[in-house]
């Protein structure tokens, strides 16, 4: 593989060593010989088809509207450039889905049904993080930047009138307390007018 | 049928030699380096199919690295290095399902020689998948510049492709035909 690559003074030095020298011409021709099949051996590796990569190329490079557009990819390697993205992209809308029902908090070993039937749709009210379920009869017009929250006792009874009916799955929940009696812990957000405007339930006694 | 007599269209041979455009640039630089990328890919274990792909994307990044008016001193050597950069990117996220295998570098179907007999051809077909094997077999540092080498590509521009200095890339031929001689003799 002797080529134009020798600097000159290199190159010069080979060629008068070859003029004189036999056994080295004859290794070079042999050299050269291989190098020429290992050429051919290379060259005959069969080539896919590629009449449609130029047409391709020429479209997304050229396209009618003079932007450059995007490159025709097959489904596979669509998603083995984004698949991680959709991944990350599908979790992340399945847990912003479910956020709003998942309460860190202590909860009652109660199931809370909110009667959305019985209640108007308001929207959650969010107050420094928290979570309130909206009291349908408050004023829904007074503001919560200062918000006023109260940690109390809720009567059960009073939650089912707001349309949250919390229901017993233990025994020991229900033991001897009559029903008007049972209380849960709630913060209870209390507008500027001094009514509730909403209710996080706690725990349960 | 067109006008035998018609003087040539010198004004649109005029158009498109004035036209330096990267699109111009580009394709002529396609049909000049297609096939020998091609090869190199298959010779990379690249399956034709991602092979052509990657082909089609580096001439997509070789239009917008002349329209960023990205260096242009050696592009056929830039063309390697992303061809080879890219080749290597897809076997590492494919590495898992990797199907790929040597026997991937399938010989072109040759024409018949009418100067060499049924028997002779056979012959010469059989030394050819031979070499063919052999250069799949070889470490990649070798089998990466024999192949780039047997394209047509100089050290130097073998060397920029591959990220190497030039006499690590004669070393890594030199070795490469050594071990294929051994392979062949």
């Amino acid at each position: 593989m002797l080529d134009d690559e020798l600097p000159n003074a290199a190159r010069l030095e080979c060629e008068t060593h070859l003029a004189v020298c036999e056994p080295c011409r004859l290794d070079l021709a042999s050299l050269h010989h291989f190098s020429m099949r290992i050429e051919a051996a290379v060259h005959s590796t069969e080539m896919p088809d590629m009449s449609s990569v130029r047409r391709d190329l020429q479209m997304v490079l050229q396209p009618e509207s003079g932007k450059p557009a995007a490159l025709p990819q097959n489904p596979g390697k669509v998603m083995r450039r984004f698949g991680w993205g959709m991944g990350i992209a599908a979790t992340l809308a399945f847990g912003i889905l479910l956020a709003p029902h998942h309460d860190l908090s202590p909860q009652p070993e109660l199931t809370a049904e909110t009667q959305a039937s019985s209640l108007p749709q308001t929207a959650a009210i969010e107050v420094d993080g928290e979570t309130f379920a909206p009291v349908p009869y408050s004023n829904s017009d007074l503001s919560t930047a200062a918000p006023h929250i109260v940690q109390m006792q809720v009567p059960v009874s009073s939650l089912a009138d707001i349309g949250i009916v919390l229901e017993p799955v233990t025994n020991r929940a229900s033991d001897g307390a009559p029903e008007t009696e049972r209380s849960v812990l709630a913060d209870v957000l209390v507008g500027a007018d001094g009514q509730p405007r909403g209710v996080h339930v706690l725990g349960f006694e | 049928m067109g006008n035998l007599f018609a003087l040539p269209n010198i004004a649109a041979n005029a158009e498109y030699l004035e036209d330096t455009s990267p699109l111009r640039l580009v394709m002529e630089y396609y049909d000049r380096e297609h096939a020998p990328l091609v090869r190199y890919l298959c010779f990379l274990n690249v399956n034709p199919e991602t092979a052509k792909e990657i082909v089609q994307d580096c001439f997509v990044k070789l239009h917008e690295h002349l329209e960023g008016n990205g260096d242009t001193t050696n592009l056929r050597a830039w063309l390697y290095r992303v061809a080879h950069n890219l080749a290597r990117n897809s076997q590492l996220s494919a590495r898992a399902r990797k199907t790929d295998s040597l026997t991937d570098v399938t010989p072109q179907k040759e024409a018949a020689s009418t100067d060499l007999s049924a028997e002779e051809r056979l012959l010469e077909a059989e030394r050819m998948r031979l070499l063919r094997e052999g250069i799949a077999r070889l470490p990649e540092a070798q089998k990466q510049a024999l192949v780039l080498r047997s394209q047509g590509l100089k050290y130097r521009e073998i060397a920029q492709a591959l990220g190497l200095s030039t006499s690590t890339v004669a070393e890594n031929i030199q070795r490469g035909m050594d071990a294929l001689k051994k392979i062949v003799a």
